[in-house]
């Protein structure tokens, strides 16, 4: 049966992919790509629990990681706006980076964050970050389809040069948007280190942001239907760490299998989507520009 | 930027030569070395003593010539696996699934035939790895020429779930019988022999073997023209009559393929037993992301690879070394591919643009042009 320990307990988890997803979303919205989600997230983690841990305030650990993901996400957009670099690789990179960064400097910090750099007010068992998220999904929402920037934005991702003739600065509007995914990937971190499992080992995502991507891609970049994901992937991702919660009866599988749950349902529901018919149905609004650099003309 | 009476300009490249890309990519090392002394400068170590013990222990010493080379093949391999397919325009992102796959058919045939001869059971186990790697990588094309799904995302995933695989069975079914974290150890017929008086697999020849194959086959055959047309020009491909679907099946298959055999290099050839990391419970399957990187240096070019991944063999075998001589933590050579990586994307900038300095003459006119 599902419980309500249960569900609070998974709508915590996926605020996690909820809050790097719709950084994401905007900023593939305005044409960049940044495949890095992971390493965004694992910077933000690890700058929030050192600075709590250092400080004992969570309120300067959000900050702080919530700056640090602003910046690699500034560097992202350095490479991929005004180098024109490929978006792919350059996001690998950045993602193999803060992999062995934060394994190598969080080394010293391993270990549950000191009592007082913890965040536990809750609500009916739900923190304030679920309340957080959803407003932050009706923002984008309501920036993105009911105001002139939203327009700007996506003109940016769907036709740059159009948007450039309409008096557009299309490098501009990708480096606001590259930063706020940024600044969201690196709050998912925070809030992963410092509210939902307050302990540093290494590569504390596990995989999250990858996740976080493919709800983007399959959200049909539309911030409802990415908020519905993110809660079906809490779903699955909860399920697989603690499968004793629903009861199967007769099942009686190794934990590893339910680990891998969540994997193989993206793949799955990934598949379905892109097919021609699925994607006609729902309207994919996929970025026409996505993931390619903008050369104005010389 | 003015320096001097020199001033520079950035000036659009018409033609990027070979010659210019060798240039680009040997800068951009040359960048990465820098910016990866802040490492040693996190550790209070000079970067130039740093450095010397790094090059020293892996080109110097005979032990770390020996583990360079052993490297090496399992880097050359996993480079190939995402050179090939990307000769084609397709990225081969996830050579750590395919890797896994290849460890554990190597593992799994190797368990299971203890009483075969060395003769049955190595080409079994090589041909297990093939299988597995190359068609989980072909998954991955299918998918992406058949239903249009995004081949990363997929292939990220097929990661981490090989990942929990390789879990299970070494933490479950395969366990060693005394109850450590790792695999029971093959025997020895199973074991790829060593070159005679050295800890350097055989495995080494056929790494380089493929490599000098794949080099003929892309620049010497027509199905090699195939695939660098679908490379550079997918539309004039398509109209020539070239199927993308074959082309990207074949050579994610194949490329996959290389990544299994990297897995039995490294299970069969080396350890002879799967160990799961303590601190770094994701390796050896994030060295496999080298691939890309090394892949990117090389230029694709599969003989080039040979000497790019001995080089930075002995710069990870170094960097590792570094780590019991001087403590320097886990994850620095991670880091430094990941900033060679960078590095090298962003050079790629220079592909189309180049820096030219003019001299700025008394009156300030331009009277020459050095590039």
């Amino acid at each position: 049966m599902i419980t309500w320990e249960f569900s609070v307990a998974f709508i915590q988890a996926s605020m996690i992919f909820l809050l790097a997803a719709i950084g994401e979303l905007v900023n593939q919205r305005s044409g960049v790509l940044n495949v890095g989600l992971e390493g965004l997230m694992l910077v933000g983690a690890l700058t929030a629990f050192a600075i709590a841990e250092k400080t004992g305030s969570p309120w300067l650990g959000f900050a702080g990681g919530m700056l640090s993901g602003g910046l690699i996400g500034l560097l992202h957009g350095f490479l991929s706006i005004s180098l024109k670099a490929d978006q792919t690789v350059s996001g690998m990179g950045m993602w193999i980076l803060a992999l062995g960064m934060t394994t190598y400097l969080g080394q010293p910090l391993s270990g549950p964050l000191r009592a007082d750099g913890r965040l536990e007010s809750v609500m009916a068992g739900l923190t304030p970050m679920f309340f957080i998220g959803v407003i932050i999904v009706i923002c984008v929402w309501f920036g993105l389809f009911r105001t002139k920037y939203g327009l700007w934005i996506r003109s940016a991702g769907e036709d740059p040069s159009v948007a450039v003739v309409s008096g557009l600065n299309v490098t501009r509007i990708r480096y606001i948007c590259v930063v706020f995914g940024g600044v969201m990937g690196g709050l998912a971190g925070a809030y992963l280190t410092l509210v939902y499992n307050p302990v540093w080992s290494p590569n504390p995502t596990m995989g999250r942001g990858w996740i976080a991507l493919a709800i983007v891609f399959f959200s049909m970049w539309r911030p409802e239907i990415l908020l519905l994901g993110s809660f079906l992937f809490g779903f699955l991702w909860h399920l697989a760490i603690s499968p004793s919660a629903l009861q199967f009866q007769g099942i009686n599988l190794s934990y590893h299998f339910y680990r891998m749950i969540p994997f193989i349902a993206t793949i799955v529901v990934l598949t379905v989507i892109s097919s021609k018919k699925i994607s006609r149905i729902i309207g994919a609004d996929k970025p026409a520009a996505l993931g390619k650099p903008y050369f104005d003309k010389e | 930027m003015k320096i001097g009476s020199y001033q520079s300009s950035i000036e659009k490249r018409i033609v990027c030569t070979s010659l210019d890309a060798i240039k680009i990519a040997v800068l951009s090392i040359v960048l990465t070395f820098i910016l990866f002394s802040l490492f040693f400068w996190l550790e209070g170590i000079s970067p130039v003593t740093g450095y010397f013990q790094m090059f020293s222990y892996a080109f110097g010493t005979s032990t770390g010539i020996e583990l360079t080379i052993r490297r090496m093949g399992f880097m050359l391999l996993v480079t190939l696996a995402f050179i090939f397919p990307q000769r084609a325009g397709v990225l081969n992102i996830g050579a750590t699934g395919q890797l896994y796959a290849g460890m554990l058919a190597a593992i799994g045939i190797g368990l299971w035939g203890k009483s075969l001869g060395s003769w049955t059971l190595m080409p079994l186990m090589v041909a297990g790895a093939i299988l597995s790697g190359g068609f989980l990588s072909a998954f991955v094309a299918y998918l992406r020429a058949k239903m249009n799904v995004n081949e990363i995302v997929v292939a990220l995933m097929l990661n981490s779930i090989m990942f929990y695989l390789v879990k299970y069975l070494i933490e479950g079914p395969w366990m060693d019988p005394s109850g450590r974290p790792e695999s029971a150890q093959l025997v020895k017929a199973a074991r790829i022999p060593m070159i005679p008086g050295t800890s350097v697999p055989y495995s080494i020849f056929l790494a380089i073997a493929i490599a000098v194959v794949l080099y003929f086959v892309l620049s010497k055959t027509s199905f090699g023209y195939e695939i660098r047309l679908t490379g550079a020009n997918p539309a004039c491909a398509r109209y020539a009559g070239v199927s993308f679907l074959k082309i990207a099946l074949l050579t994610m298959f194949i490329g996959g393929a290389i990544a299994g055999i990297a897995g039995v290099h490294q299970t069969a050839g080396i350890r002879g037993v799967y160990r799961i990391h303590r601190y770094f419970a994701l390796y050896p399957g994030t060295w496999a992301y080298y691939g890309i990187v090394f892949g990117l240096i090389s230029l694709s070019n599969p003989l080039a690879a040979i000497f790019v991944t001995f080089f930075f063999s002995g710069m990870q075998v170094g960097t590792q070394a570094l780590q019991s001589r001087l403590g320097m933590g886990y994850g620095a050579d991670l880091a430094f591919v990941g900033i060679l990586m960078i590095v090298l994307v962003s050079g790629q900038y220079f592909y189309h643009k180049k820096i030219v300095w003019h001299k700025i003459g008394k009156r300030g006119r331009t009277e020459g042009t050095y590039k």
